[in-house]
């Protein structure tokens, strides 16, 4: 009785520490922030007598896309200012609370990240740390204000009113269309402006969108992108951050597909679909805002920026193809006439939150 | 035309990872891995394309890759006696930080790799979603009647089935139940590295980390679904591809009629309903298989 006993508690036993380590093992490996905490900490806490900036973003670097301008802007100030920078992933909005603790802990002289998702976790952390600034690119204003943590905001939706009336010129089919990770406020917005600039071009042009679900899920972007296109979509603007690979394929994938794409990597990746980047330079953006939160008088706030600084629209340095020459050259001198008009704030761009 | 050949390209790694968990399952081991394996399939596949330009190479060192974790599956499951379920989440969380890893170990950034090639397109001759076909989606159906041609009509698939459902039965009968729970394992880690290898180099040709986003699970769902009776794992898994399909269709041809959101949950929604109602008709225990580890 006490074998068998002892069999089970040894088979048990064993069982947990091979589960144990199979998670263990994962864990390692796909988390930067476990591993940056884990095995940096005495380093950076050796070298925190040094300014020093923490990226914690939480959509993949190394593509191209936004989260690489905000660490080559975040680069950049560190180069010019001596100071040392490190960013760090987090995948699961789970882990954002702990990863950021983890991160002031090390005593950074100023925390970043971006996006929406990761707010709450990055406010609550903000105000436990007084004694760290914080900066918050793409975020709404914090209300009441937290006095070391200055947040951005961007006209983003502006600048989708701009790619309206970029593929309300281009298209040829009269049929434009816009791929999403989402239906969050910021992107309904979007879409909504992308159809505002289409209608004040050509109100017969016809809008279509589709939401992936997801900022990683690039299948199911194809699968999305792919029906637009087939339904006679022939302009496309992405909106889907990671996942914006798939739509990149589908465009590839038939003739007389472009793409309005939201990083700049694409004009590399995909050349012969890629009529502009419509977006934000984020790198841009950090160098012209970290001086603000570091400056002695901050007092918390917001910061809004419109079209012009650091949100742009990129043509590509020919036509893609040279078919489309015409409708190319043509985009080019629609949006350089409506530029002046939406920088100024004299056209009325509606911020729509509500998607159709 | 195109929308069979739509719902075939959508359901196709869902499919080929339902067959694997469906070996798996039937001789006993619940299989929640799948996930990750796929994403060992994808990530390996689209590195060796993008390193090689040699997608035959990619689909070997794809499907080898997967096979090895499966039998590490299988050695801390049977060797060690860990529970298989735990096991699983474990081996798909280090399908997605392994991933991970392994890409910025390679190419020092966590993004999205590009393969210049992707897997033949044997129907490219046709207009439209055909013409689109990878060839392993194509062979999807057959490798669905090969399974179960094998489970079902062959002295080694009845032998699977028995180690699962009657351990003891099995052993008596001088089945050595740790080695038909390899060939399940193993078997399976080559269906699902295969599913990788489609997701990441059928329509894409790309690799990023959380591309798999959740598939494995909805092909293990598949698996209960279907009662691990290969044609109707398959076509569970099809018609989970199906509700997927028509989802994005309601999206973009509904505007204003059914709300983005819902369209969005329905793919899961579906699964958790069908997974409920299989359960009341044919009993939980019986639509899940739920035989123990058992040495028998």
């Amino acid at each position: 009785m006490k074998s068998t006993s002892f069999h089970r508690l040894r088979h048990g036993v064993t069982a947990l520490v091979a589960s144990a380590a199979l998670v263990v093992l994962s864990a390692c490996s796909g988390s930067d922030t476990a591993s940056t905490s884990a095995a940096e900490s005495p380093t950076a806490a050796a070298s925190s007598e040094e300014n020093s900036i923490v990226l914690v973003h939480d959509q993949q670097a190394g593509d191209g896309s936004v989260i690489d301008s905000q660490i080559a802007g975040m680069d950049s100030y560190a180069t010019e200012n001596g100071w040392t920078s490190k960013n760090v992933y987090v995948a699961d909005a789970a882990d954002y609370e702990s990863t950021l603790r983890n991160v002031a802990e090390t005593g950074p002289t100023l925390i970043m990240t971006s996006f929406v998702r990761i707010a709450d976790a990055f406010n609550a952390v903000a105000t436990d740390y007084p004694d760290i600034k914080f900066l918050h690119l793409y975020a709404d204003p914090v209300d009441p204000v937290i006095p070391n943590l200055l947040s951005v905001s961007y006209d983003s939706y502006k600048l989708m009113y701009v790619s309206g009336i970029l593929a309300a010129t281009f298209t040829d089919t009269k049929k434009v269309g816009m791929v999403m990770g989402d239906t969050q406020a910021l992107i309904a917005a979007d879409y909504n402006a992308f159809a505002a600039g289409v209608a004040s071009v050509d109100p017969s042009v016809e809008v279509s969108y589709g939401v992936v679900g997801s900022y990683d899920d690039a299948t199911k972007a194809q699968e999305v992108a792919e029906q637009l296109f087939s339904s006679g979509v022939d302009v496309v603007q992405t909106d889907a951050g990671g996942a914006d690979a798939g739509t990149i394929a589908a465009a590839q994938a038939g003739d007389d597909r472009f793409l309005i794409a939201s990083s700049a990597g694409v004009f590399d990746t995909a050349p012969e679909q890629t009529i502009a980047y419509s977006g934000l330079t984020f790198a841009d953006s950090v160098l012209e805002t970290i001086p603000m939160v570091m400056a002695e008088d901050f007092a918390g706030g917001n910061y809004a920026t419109g079209v012009g600084s650091a949100l742009k629209v990129v043509f590509a340095d020919a036509s893609p193809t040279e078919a489309v020459s015409d409708r190319f050259a043509a985009a080019q001198a629609a949006v350089e006439a409506a530029l002046p008009s939406i920088e100024d704030g004299s056209t009325d761009i509606e911020y729509t939150t509500d998607m159709p | 035309m195109d929308v069979f050949a739509s719902v075939l390209q959508s359901a196709a790694p869902l499919i080929l990872a339902a067959m694997a968990g469906l070996l798996s399952q039937r001789t006993g081991i619940w299989h929640l891995g799948l996930g990750g394996l796929m994403s060992i399939g994808a990530m390996v596949s689209v590195v060796v394309a993008k390193e090689t330009s040699n997608v035959t190479l990619a689909v070997v060192l794809a499907v080898t890759a997967s096979m090895a974790m499966s039998i590490v599956m299988w050695a801390v499951i049977v060797g060690l006696r860990a529970n298989p379920i735990i096991v699983g989440i474990g081996v798909n969380a280090l399908g997605a930080g392994g991933t991970i890893l392994g890409i910025v170990a390679l190419y020092g950034k966590e993004g999205t790799v590009y393969s210049d090639v992707v897997l033949p397109r044997p129907l490219s001759f046709l207009d439209g979603a055909p013409g689109r076909l990878s060839i392993i989606a194509i062979l999807t159906p057959f490798i669905v009647a090969a399974v179960w041609f094998v489970v079902c009509r062959t002295r080694f698939g009845l032998r699977l089935t028995a180690v699962g459902d009657h351990p003891f039965a099995a052993r008596s009968s001088g089945v050595s139940l740790p080695r038909a729970r390899l060939w399940g394992l193993g078997l399976g880690g080559v269906l699902a590295g295969l599913a990788g290898v489609e997701l990441a180099l059928g329509p894409l040709g790309s690799f990023s980390s959380g591309m798999e986003a959740g598939r494995g699970l909805m092909a293990f769902a598949a698996v209960i679904l279907g009662a691990t009776h290969p044609i109707v794992v398959a076509l569970a898994a099809t018609f989970f591809g199906a509700v997927t399909y028509f989802g994005i269709w309601a999206q973009i041809n509904m505007v204003g009629v059914i709300d983005t959101n819902l369209m969005l949950m329905l793919p899961y929604v579906v699964v958790i309903v069908a997974v409920v109602i299989t359960a009341s008709v044919r009993g939980s225990a019986k639509s899940a298989n739920l035989s123990e580890l058992r040495e028998g």
